[in-house]
């Protein structure tokens, strides 16, 4: 498998404080690549650094082969990002967000409307293209958000903490839509703080204070740690420390 | 070019769908400029009339009747018949400005110059006012003048030009449009940025790598057009309410209202990159917008009069040239190769504060 995202050594400073202290992993295309870790740990910082939107301290990162830094411009479209805060327009309808974010895109009116729909048909998802985003559900907006970040067809989806707050039911179709894409050959990078959602991904990372504490698949994290379940995996990697 | 055309246009398609979602905007947009004009213009008065002039007659003779009759000939003065010894109570209770005693022998003196006394009247006044002061001072010797002195030998004709009537609405209303549409352009530009930043759509902006100009001027064409909404309201009411005669050229006006706006909007968006927040911006936005326009632009007090370190800041100021063009246009029929130093300064201010404000830009997500 190849090297899709080569992180090394990578350190991102706010003043005094070290978001992210000195790490280095891969990803592999099309893995599902988890991040687990309490808030503050570094997650967050560590996705924005890789999508270009925080200025790094120290180390390389590079995707396909092409330094971040370097490359920013090239590589925002081969990026789809969906953040942790809501982003999307309140007072704009589905529709309009989507032909917003699609623009910036360069996708055309038409394009991202029928990018819209294939997600939506997808996940089930029953709104009206028409409806204006402030009157939709948590987990609506969730799924909205994931399809703006979408449209463009990015090899690689950054996705940090897409489903806090929102109900299993709508958790487990927004897991669906996740392996979906994956089986299409996307990258996902995702954040999370649910145990059984990380089941899902091929490879974790459990982060703390900026580091990662232990990097494996769900099975080997749990064997070497001896836990039952990875939930008893991560504070018994956290303990050692 | 062609990316960079297809992101401005979806960003200001974008943020026309929320101005018209938003009452607040669309009534400070269009309801704030008429409110304004309305009020400043009527209250804004800069002209004097009806100056009681307090008279102590003790000469009580036709001739001194005659005399206070022609003061209260036209508009600006009206005048009180008072006695008692002591006139200066009169100004100490800001009864009046103005108190003139007439010589006991004042009759006498001008229907017969042989009698060999000159006629005497003494004019004093409460210069605590000094620019009231200085117009009675003008304006009651050449009284005395043309009446008395029929045997002179020439005689001087004052023709007022541009603004015959002497009309100070003629010179504030002008001066109140550039005031409003810049405040309103800074104040409606003010939150633009700031919004993204706190509702957190600027990160998703920022994902999709989009330029700070582009976001810039993709957000200044819909406010640009709100702002061109209000002028046409503002320029109506001159016209209807206030009766201020427009004599320049309507297509370089025009063009002068479109980068006056733009700076304006400029101005705004640069206060938004760098406050972030919405709250603060506005409240950096409205002294901004409002007192350079008020005490520096030569809307009320002249900019010759200044020291020198506030005529040279006032050149840094797009009210200032826009001042200039407004009145130049509406009063003395002034084209561009009259206002060709404002256009240019107000149009070099543009370019200027939309490059400092993309270069301001933050485009990371630091704390």
């Amino acid at each position: 498998m190849t090297k899709i995202l080569d992180i090394q050594n990578l350190t991102v400073k706010f003043g005094e404080f070290t978001a992210v202290d000195n790490i280095t992993f891969s990803v592999e295309k099309g893995e599902i690549f988890g991040f687990l870790g309490a808030n503050g740990a570094g997650k967050t910082t560590t996705i924005r650094a890789l999508c270009g939107l925080v200025n790094i301290s120290s180390g390389k990162m590079f995707i396909d082969g092409k330094d971040v830094s370097k490359n920013t411009k090239e590589l925002k479209p081969r990026i789809g990002y969906m953040s942790q805060k809501f982003t999307l327009y309140q007072d704009l309808t589905i529709k309009e967000n989507m032909i917003f974010s699609g623009a910036l895109y360069m996708l055309s009116e038409k394009e991202s409307i029928k990018r819209m729909k294939e997600v939506f048909e997808y996940v089930n998802f029953k709104e009206s293209p028409d409806e204006m985003v402030k009157n939709m559900s948590g987990g609506s907006k969730q799924i909205v958000s994931l399809a703006a970040s979408i449209l463009h067809n990015p090899e690689i989806i950054f996705l940090d903490e897409p489903t806090a707050g929102i109900s299993p039911v709508s958790r487990k179709l927004f897991w669906d839509l996740i392996s979906k894409l994956s089986s299409d050959g996307k990258t996902i990078f995702v954040t999370t703080h649910y145990m059984d959602e990380a089941e899902y991904c091929r490879r974790i990372a459990f982060m703390q204070n900026g580091r990662i504490v232990a990097l494996d698949s769900p099975e080997n994290l749990k064997a070497a740690s001896k836990a039952s379940n990875l939930e008893e995996a991560f504070i018994n990697f956290l303990d050692k420390k | 070019m062609k990316e960079t055309l297809k992101k401005i246009k979806a960003v200001a398609l974008k943020e026309y769908r929320h101005i018209m979602r938003d009452k607040f905007t669309l009534a400070m947009g269009f309801g704030l400029p008429l409110l304004l004009i309305i009020f400043f213009g009527f209250i804004i008065e800069l002209n004097y009339n009806k100056i009681p002039i307090f008279v102590k007659d003790d000469s009580r003779s036709a001739q001194s009747r005659a005399f206070v009759q022609k003061l209260s000939a036209g508009d600006l003065f009206i005048p009180v018949y008072v006695s008692g010894d002591d006139p200066v109570k009169y100004f100490e209770r800001n009864e009046t400005a103005v108190i003139i005693n007439i010589d006991r022998d004042f009759g006498k003196s001008v229907s017969y110059p042989e009698y060999g006394k000159q006629a005497q009247i003494q004019i004093m006044l409460d210069a605590s006012d000094p620019s009231k002061a200085g117009l009675v001072l003008s304006y009651i010797p050449s009284i005395i003048s043309n009446s008395y002195q029929a045997d002179q030998k020439y005689e001087i004709k004052t023709r007022y030009l541009f603004n015959g009537e002497l009309n100070s609405k003629y010179l504030i209303i002008p001066g109140l449009i550039v005031v409003i549409i810049g405040l309103i352009s800074i104040l409606l530009s003010s939150l633009a940025i700031a919004k993204e930043w706190e509702k957190g759509s600027m990160e998703l902006l920022l994902s999709t790598g989009i330029s700070p100009a582009e976001i810039i001027l993709g957000k200044i064409f819909p406010y640009m057009l709100m702002s061109l909404i209000g002028t046409v309201v503002v320029f109506a009411a001159a016209k209807i309410i206030f009766a201020v005669p427009f004599t320049g050229s309507f297509i370089f006006f025009f063009i002068s209202c479109c980068v006056f706006i733009t700076a304006s909007l400029g101005l705004g968006i640069f206060i938004s990159v760098i406050a972030k927040q919405q709250l603060l911006a506005m409240l950096i936005a409205m002294p901004v917008g409002l007192l350079p326009s008020m005490l520096l632009s030569g809307f009320i007090f002249p900019i010759e009069n200044m020291p020198l370190f506030f005529r040279g800041l006032t050149a840094i100021l797009p009210q200032r040239w826009f001042m200039e063009i407004c009145r130049g246009t509406f009063l003395r029929s002034a084209g561009f190769t009259d206002l060709m130093i404002p256009f240019l300064a107000l149009s070099a201010f543009c370019v200027f504060i939309i490059v400092i404000a993309s270069k301001q830009f933050k485009t990371d997500l630091e704390p």
